[in-house]
């Protein structure tokens, strides 16, 4: 599902901010992305979800070695790719609504289903009475569910979400994660990255850890004891 | 059918506020220069067809012998290119004079030169000059009266006048296509942060491209009639001007407005332009993301 090789990645003539990445991802797998400010979880994200391409190194997703995807097919990968971005990057001027029908729109999918799937979600996500409601006028939690849903609504293969649970509180954000288990039992692929250690510690998930542009593979379950 | 979707906060932009403006503009300079450049074309082409087929030959009549004369129109009807040659009897030539000297001139009519009215083939007569040193050979003191010289030499001018036309014309679109590029760049820098976001969740470049393209249609078909209306009403203030004043280049002419097919070119390329400037300028840009 995801194997990254010798990957090694900086910007322009910046330093290495990752380097050598060895890894593979089985499908339908739930895991944890953490590490220190600045140790390069968005950034490893962004190679994952097609925004960056490596310096060095093989990328394998879904089946396609990036590198050799022409680019007229990158739109199919990436439409089975749900991102929740650090910064939610929720379109303004559109509502609540509009902003998670959006991947559905992009997918051509009938308005017919656009309309009872994106209403259903929103629900489901406590945002039944803010469906019309543009983002300006959500709270930074509300704006975050608004940022998950979209992501979630096409019910991709591989869900990426970078500090999902960085404005609710610890409440939300264990329901937040139990959406995103529900999420994965349907054989969603996930990776969260996320500061928050207490959530790691009671969820029983892999957990990858990049330090120094390094990454080290936890079995939770070990780390712990 | 598919709903219009607009997920770029075009308001955002200032593009609707200047380009059916410019497009105006453009269209309105463009309608003019065309409409002038077809009215004197075609003014002049009706000239030309009037008065280039004729040669007017004239012969002092004391200087010409009829043998003499016999002869130059032996010469004449030989000559390749020429249809018709006519010796002008004397109650036309008398015609032809009355005008200046009134009716009673029957003797006069031994002063009149010996009068030949050639025809010639459209085109295809053009050794004008060999026929003179030819002519002048029987008769030295023939003239010879080539209507098509003056015409020529207004025929180049007329087509100064639709070099530099043509110029306006070009100049005027590659102003056009600059600034509907310009529009396009700033339109995109202002949304590239959702152009970049539609791109991630998988939008293919048409996707992006058609919102684009449809909005510039729109704008662009606003500004083209806008222009067309403008230049519609300007060329009717000159045809009444001038047909008020009975100015021949103009009077039939000018506003060639049933040449409306030639005309709607120009709104139909100011459109064409714009939207397949803006198609480009949007590719190009998304072609940079990986
Ligand atoms: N566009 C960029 N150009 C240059 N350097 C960048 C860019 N984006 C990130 N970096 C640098 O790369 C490093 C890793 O950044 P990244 O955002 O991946 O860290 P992070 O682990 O997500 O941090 P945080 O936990 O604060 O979100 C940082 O040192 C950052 O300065
Ligand atoms: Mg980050």
């Amino acid at each position: 599902m995801l194997h990254f090789e010798n990957v090694g990645m900086r910007y322009g003539i910046g330093p290495e901010i990752l380097r050598d990445l060895n890894f593979s991802l089985g499908e339908g797998s739930f895991n944890f992305l953490t590490g220190p400010s600045g140790a390069g979880k968005t950034t490893l994200l962004k190679l994952m979800y097609l925004a960056l391409k490596p310096t060095r190194g093989l990328v394998h997703l879904l089946g396609h070695d990036i590198a050799l995807t022409p680019r007229s097919e990158l739109p199919m990968i990436r439409r089975q790719i749900g991102v929740v971005f650090q910064e939610f990057r929720l379109i303004p001027h559109l509502s609540a609504f509009d902003n998670v029908a959006l991947p559905l729109r992009i997918s051509e999918e009938s308005e017919d289903i656009i309309e009872k799937h994106v209403k259903e979600l929103l629900v489901w996500v406590g945002l039944g009475n803010q469906i019309l409601a543009k983002p300006s006028i959500l709270s930074g939690g509300q704006q975050q569910r608004v940022a998950i849903a979209r992501a979630i609504i096409t019910k991709p293969r591989l869900l990426l979400a970078d500090e999902p649970t960085g404005n609710v509180d610890d409440n939300i954000a264990l329901r937040l994660m139990h959406l995103f288990e529900e999420l994965n039992k349907t054989g969603t692929t996930v990776i969260i990255a996320t500061h928050n250690q207490k959530l790691i510690e009671k969820l029983d998930h892999p957990v990858m850890e990049l330090t120094d542009g390094e990454l080290k593979i936890l079995n939770n379950n070990l780390n712990r004891s | 059918m598919k709903r219009f979707r607009r997920d770029l906060p075009f308001e955002a932009d200032q593009i609707g506020r200047f380009l059916p403006w410019i497009i105006s503009f453009m269209v309105f300079l463009g309608l003019l220069a065309l409409a002038i450049t077809l009215s004197i074309s075609e003014t002049i082409n009706g000239w030309n067809k009037n008065m280039s087929s004729h040669i007017t030959i004239q012969v002092p009549s004391d200087k010409a012998s009829s043998d003499d004369l016999q002869k130059v129109i032996r010469i004449l009807k030989s000559t390749k290119g020429i249809e018709k040659v006519q010796l002008l009897d004397n109650s036309t030539k008398l015609t032809l004079i009355e005008p200046w000297l009134g009716k009673k001139t029957e003797n006069l009519s031994v002063l009149l030169p010996e009068v030949i009215e050639v025809e010639t083939e459209r085109n295809k007569f053009d050794n004008i000059s060999v026929l003179k040193i030819k002519l002048r050979e029987v008769i030295p003191e023939i003239t010879i009266d080539d209507h098509r010289e003056w015409l020529m030499r207004l025929i180049s001018t007329s087509d100064k006048i639709k070099i530099i036309s043509i110029a306006i014309l070009l100049i005027i679109g590659v102003i056009s296509v600059t600034s509907v590029m310009f529009a396009t760049k700033t339109g995109l820098a202002v949304h590239t942060p959702i152009i970049n976001l539609l791109h991630l969740m998988g939008a293919k470049d048409s996707y992006i491209v058609n919102q684009f393209q449809l909005r510039v249609l729109y704008l662009a078909i606003i500004g083209s009639f806008l222009g067309s209306v403008a230049a519609i009403i300007v060329l009717y203030i000159f045809k009444t001007i001038a047909q008020d004043i009975e100015l021949s280049i103009y009077s039939e002419s000018i506003v060639p407005l049933n040449n409306w097919l030639v005309l709607i070119t120009v709104p139909l390329t100011a459109i064409i332009i714009s939207v397949v400037t803006t198609r480009r300028v949007v590719l190009r840009t998304l072609a940079r993301i990986p």
